[in-house]
């Protein structure tokens, strides 16, 4: 979905700084997992403290069970391994195709705005980034801000842009609409 | 088993070797995808020469860059002899700075997708159609291991 609007050559698309560095943090993590699983593999596939303490990670016992299960099913599976690398191998590069579609817009410093708007399920994080939205939206025709957070979104549209266009007065008000990515028009 | 997944268990099991598992992964990570992707393009044609000289290029690349720093710690090791400190030191200075390594690993592994040496998502999916499945119980952990 999210690469037919990226490639369709149909929009404008752009981002904000902060978007691009969040999502540079979530691959770079992501791409750990392989180094993860090989060492688990060769510790045996036993979970230690130590270990626990090496991944910087929390789990509950729950999760632990679903772990152990896990690396007693790959050590017996090693065959994955090569696959693993592959695939992630191929997430890189589409994260980073992906990156070098959009234009960078660079994020804006407003601590009072942001806390305006997040809360009723909005973290500071995603506030952020509406508010990064907002800025750039002005002088923008029919600008759109694109989203996969239905939940967050559709409960407080109304309410974030009312306050966006009041409490913002930099520039005169802006016609940005939040949308979920579903409702991208045809 | 896989040749790689062998190499990279046993370096990773060699405390020595800590700090090099990266360049070796980078490295790895190229040659394995444009073998991948010979071999998912093979019947039509083969390598073009680029490809082909890109291929043959790889001992020089692997000894220079690859095995010269792993060499480089089992001598610090296993040395003996009048020239042992100096060998030590002198070896120990080098591997303060890998980026001479890194850098032309990495842009051995920037020529390779120049070249094409880089499955497409089609090509990815029908190579690994079997494995679907077993993917989504390792990124459902894998997810789980990032979390926090």
């Amino acid at each position: 979905m999210s690469e037919c609007v990226l490639d369709s050559g149909r929009f404008s698309n752009h981002t904000s700084t902060k978007v691009v560095h969040e999502v540079h943090k979530v691959k770079n993590k992501r791409l750990k997992m392989y180094i993860t699983i090989l060492n688990f593999i060769n510790n045996g596939g036993s979970i230690t403290d130590t270990s626990l303490i090496e991944f910087e990670i929390y789990l509950n016992d729950n999760d632990l069970n679903h772990l152990k299960s896990l690396y007693e099913y790959l050590i017996l599976h090693k065959d994955i391994l090569p696959f693993l690398r592959a695939y992630q191998r191929q997430y890189k590069e589409s994260v980073d195709t992906a990156i070098n579609l959009v234009l960078l817009f660079p994020s804006v410093d407003k601590p009072y705005l942001r806390d305006s708007i997040s809360g009723f399920g909005i973290h500071k994080e995603d506030a952020e980034i509406i508010v990064d939205a907002y800025y750039w939206s002005s002088g923008k025709i029919d600008p759109k801000y694109i989203t996969l957070e239905r939940r967050a979104l559709v409960n407080n549209k109304d309410r974030v842009l009312h306050i966006l266009r009041n409490q913002c007065t930099e520039f005169p008000q802006t016609t940005l609409n939040l949308i979920h990515i579903s409702e991208i028009p045809d | 088993m896989n040749k790689t997944t062998m190499l990279h268990q046993s370096i990773c099991q060699i405390n020595e070797f800590h700090g090099l598992f990266e360049l070796l992964y980078e490295y790895t990570d190229t040659i394995e995808e444009a073998i991948l992707k010979n071999a998912a393009s093979g019947e039509k044609g083969g390598l073009n020469t680029s490809q082909y000289d890109f291929f043959n290029g790889q001992d020089q690349i692997y000894l220079d860059y690859v095995w010269k720093p792993f060499a480089k710690i089992i001598s610090i090791e296993t040395v003996t002899g009048p020239r042992k400190e100096q060998i030590i030191s002198e070896y120990k200075t080098n591997l303060r700075d890998l980026s001479e390594y890194a850098v032309n690993i990495q842009s051995n592994s920037k020529r390779a997708k120049e070249l094409n040496l880089f499955l497409t998502k089609k090509e990815f999916n029908s190579v690994f159609i079997d494995k679907k499945q077993q993917l989504e119980k390792i990124i459902e952990a894998g997810d789980l291991l990032q979390r926090g």
